[in-house]
């Protein structure tokens, strides 16, 4: 029986505890005094210990248990819930996230273990931390007594592992070489020993007797392989060798960590058990005041990972004589290791890979493509038929697609979860009083915008607390609240996401902007004294612009807003940033809802065709030639009232072509850094889905592309990038 | 065939409700489950169940509550209450006489699998008396 088909709905549930718990913790912030907050941050931690305890979790449940000790201690009036136990909280939920993914990934359990136990001790204590964190460990020397036993075939090899210096986590890293080993035999000592290389590698080197069938050159080439060893040492050594049978005293004695004591309930009894019942007592268990000692051990299993495969199967195999066999060696080295599930049952959902996840829609592309060539050649040869199956096609990749794009989508609660936490920590450590709000967390979006969504996300919060909001005292001469406000708000317009960070900050200076381009000789003075305010504020997405004189830690050196541009852009959104000095700023992350397959607009200029997001497209319009009017050297057009300057495509994308006047203009009208243009084109052919693919090095490199597309008729469409055509 | 045993289950933990009815359902048993001690109450009352699986940390009603009330009723002398809590820290043991609600007391950190086996151990040796 296996507790792997659980591991699913324990993370699941778990990861719903641990989310609730990091809002509590932040509640307790906010209202130390409120016990019903300290009382569900109590039952939090108490679900997961309760769960992890039954997967087998231990590091997990200890570190819950420590924090429901925690909560008791706050309940009981004997610790106040200060920021400082908020900030053990936190430290403690990162821990926890750190652990389950751990689990998911096979990565180290107790990695920031020791350390997040000692800070919890210390504030039990009212003692509040100087950055002192002592690791306790316990330094046990090896538990083998005796040398395990060897097949007449088999030789065994000392192998010595040093991790490379720069290696983090080299205790990972070396159970990564160990179980490497073990896939030649059998691992049958490590010095240090499993649990205290777990701990940590002190000394970056560790020990391993493999006893194998094959030759040590193997092992050496393996060894070679591994890119995180500094260095490796294979040296034959000599164990004493010993008959086929087991029957004797175990191998590896196991010590009391593995032991697995089964004990009586009628029929429950495991022959040769170490200490036998007495059999007075077998019906009623001995009696004894129960609580702090048991009577009779029924199964005594301390719970570790390694564990999981050293259970009690069920009754039959449990009670058969010569069972003790399936323990005399102790666990192996290799099923010790994490490596992730032994598939027992099936579960009900899976995981794929996000690459898998990738390969589809780029198929379902493909097939979108290949019907369009379908159609376009069924036209072609005037097969009424045939076009007819390639209606019913369409509609089948129509609906792939749909069902593909909603695997692909997430809510963007899933990334936006971590902001009010890194929101706080930054607040904290500027000094600052912030409150954070976030809304439309539920709205989903593709996964690979997502993923690529966490940076700008971040870049942008981060100047609004480093840069944004002032100090408190500040604030106050100011008459504002000494709190200052953060809103993110999120809403889908169309197929569009929009994504508003607002702050009621100092705003952007367009003065101290003016100042930084003019000295960083970015623009002249002349020029830039020309631009208007609000277009000064676009200069803030200039790569090496800061308008913070000092340089901050937090928001790095003026390359944050460039680099939210850049990524946002990639993603084919766009970014607007507004501010009123002294008033605040406010930035519009614009996002499509998915990557590769959008809705264009084809369009023909200069004997070819392009395709333009129809997302970046407002409408579309046919003028008189003769209502284009001159305007500052510029041509404009009145739509709707608005005077509106129009761009020859041909122009913009350096065509030489000979242009045909025309009575009439055809005009798709987009929208660029906020203003409204007119794109003149020569023919307006119609909206159509298409398959994004990217250009590729080096023609990525050109400016206003965001990449290509293949037609029905098999042609390669370039897809513009407005935004950079200017 | 012998009736179908049925177990209670009373955990407000969604995974332990989920575990414990998988493992008890795939023993042959009859699993029902409640998320606190007052459904607990309503389903002991009109499943009349064989055993009961509590936990001690509850919601509106917890686990030795829940117990005390149950035993009130009539036909709970027969049931097995089993306290299965995260609070236990020692091996699964049996004590005399009731303590919180019941004589047995597993920890939550031992397997379900081993849960399953103990309270079956539990009701062979009942039936054999």
């Amino acid at each position: 029986m296996d507790m792997s088909r659980y591991k699913k709905i324990f993370m699941e549930e778990s990861r719903e505890h641990l989310g609730k718990l990091g809002s509590l913790s932040l509640e307790m912030e906010k209202e130390p005094e409120n016990m019903e907050v300290i009382n569900a941050i109590f039952r939090e931690a108490h679900s997961i210990k309760g769960m992890a305890a039954s997967m087998g979790y231990t590091p997990i449940s200890e570190l819950t248990h420590k924090v429901e000790d925690l909560m008791d201690l706050i309940r009981k009036g004997e610790i106040g819930a200060n920021s400082h136990i908020v900030d053990v909280m936190l430290r403690a939920i990162d821990v926890l996230e750190a652990q389950l993914n751990a689990i998911e990934s096979g990565g180290d359990i107790e990695s920031g273990l020791p350390e997040v136990l000692d800070m919890i001790e210390r504030s039990q204590k009212g003692d509040i931390p100087q950055n002192k964190l002592k690791t306790a460990q316990k330094q046990a020397p090896a538990t083998q007594k005796e040398p395990p036993e060897v097949k007449e075939e088999q030789a065994a090899y000392v192998v010595t592992l040093t991790i490379k210096g720069d290696e983090p986590k080299p205790n990972v890293k070396g159970l990564l070489g160990v179980k490497k080993l073990s896939e030649f035999g059998r691992v049958v000592r490590l010095v240090p020993g499993l649990e205290e290389i777990r701990k940590g590698l002190k000394k970056r080197e560790l020990r391993a007797t493999l006893v194998t069938g094959v030759g040590n050159d193997d092992v050496i080439r393996a060894l070679k392989d591994l890119s995180y060893l500094e260095s490796f040492d294979v040296s034959k050594t000599t164990v004493r060798s010993r008959a086929e049978g087991r029957n004797d005293e175990p191998a590896v004695p196991h010590d009391d960590r593995d032991a697995v004591k089964v004990g009586p309930v009628d029929g429950f009894i495991g022959q040769g058990d170490s200490t036998p019942p007495d059999p007075d007592d077998a019906d009623t268990p001995v009696p004894g005041p129960a609580v702090d000692k048991p009577p009779v051990e029924w199964i005594t299993e301390e719970l570790a990972i390694e564990q999981e495969k050293v259970v009690i199967e069920p009754l039959a195999q449990v009670a058969s004589p010569g069972s003790e066999s399936s323990f005399d060696e102790g666990p192996r080295v290799e099923e010790m290791l994490p490596s992730g599930e032994a598939g027992a049952g099936l579960p009900r959902s899976v995981r794929i890979g996000t690459d898998l996840l990738e390969s589809f829609i780029n198929i379902v592309g493909e097939l979108l493509i290949t019907k369009s060539r379908i159609q376009q050649q069924a036209k072609n040869l005037g097969i009424t038929p045939l076009s007819e199956s390639v209606n019913r096609l369409e509609s089948l990749i129509r609906e792939l697609h749909t069902k593909v794009i909603t695997v692909r989508m997430m809510p963007l609660e899933s990334i936006l979860s971590r902001m009010p936490r890194l929101v706080r920590d930054l607040a904290r450590e500027k000094g600052k009083e912030i409150e954070f709000t976030i809304t439309g967390g539920d709205i989903e979006l593709d996964r690979a915008i997502l993923e690529e969504l966490t940076d700008p996300v971040v870049h942008i919060l981060r100047n609004a607390v480093d840069h944004g909001i002032e100090p408190p005292n500040q604030r106050q001469m100011s008459a504002k609240s000494p709190t200052g406000k953060i809103t993110l708000s999120a809403y889908r317009e169309r197929d569009l996401v929009i994504l508003e960070f607002t702050d009621d900050g100092r705003g952007i200076d367009p003065e101290k902007i003016r100042e930084a381009a003019v000295s960083r000789g970015i623009m002249k003075k002349q020029q830039i004294d020309l631009l208007k305010d609000g277009d000064v504020l676009l200069l803030a997405f200039m790569p090496s612009l800061s308008t913070n004189k000092e340089v901050s830690d937090i928001s790095g050196r003026g390359v944050g807003m460039d680099v939210v541009k850049t990524k946002v852009e990639s993603l084919g959104g766009s970014v607007r940033l507004e501010s009123r000095k002294g008033q605040g700023t406010k930035v519009v992350l614009i996002l499509p809802l998915t990557v590769a397959i959008i809705q264009a607009l084809l369009i023909k200029s200069a004997g070819e065709t392009f395709a333009l997001p129809l997302s970046k497209t407002l409408k579309s319009a046919e003028v008189a030639a003769e209502s284009v009017q001159m305007s500052q050297n510029q041509r404009v057009v009145s739509i709707d009232g608005d005077m509106t300057p129009l761009f020859r495509l041909r122009d913009l994308i350096g065509s030489t072509d000979r242009r045909i006047e025309k009575e009439y203009i055809s005009l798709v009208i987009s929208e660029v850094r906020g203003k409204h243009i007119g794109l003149e084109v020569d023919e307006i052919v119609g909206s159509q889905e298409i398959f994004i693919k990217s250009l590729g090095y080096p023609l990525e490199k050109i400016q206003g592309f965001s990449g290509v597309t293949i037609l029905g008729d098999g042609k390669p469409v370039l897809i513009i990038d407005i935004g950079n055509l200017f | 065939m012998e009736n179908k045993k049925r177990v209670l289950i009373v955990d407000d933990n969604h995974f332990f409700r989920e575990v414990m009815t998988n493992e008890f359902s795939e023993a042959g048993f009859d699993v029902f489950a409640a998320e606190d001690g007052q459904e607990g109450l309503r389903k002991f009352e009109k499943m009349h169940p064989d055993v009961v699986i509590v936990d001690k940390i509850m919601p509106k009603m917890g686990g030795t509550r829940f117990m005390k009330k149950a035993q009130e009723l009539d036909f709970s002398k027969d049931v097995l209450f089993v306290t299965v809590s995260s609070m236990i820290s020692e091996p699964p043991h049996e004590h005399h006489h009731d303590v919180l609600g019941s004589k047995v007391h597993i920890p939550k950190t031992t397997r379900p699998i081993d849960i399953v086996i103990l309270v079956e151990q539990l009701l062979s040796r009942k039936a054999a008396k």
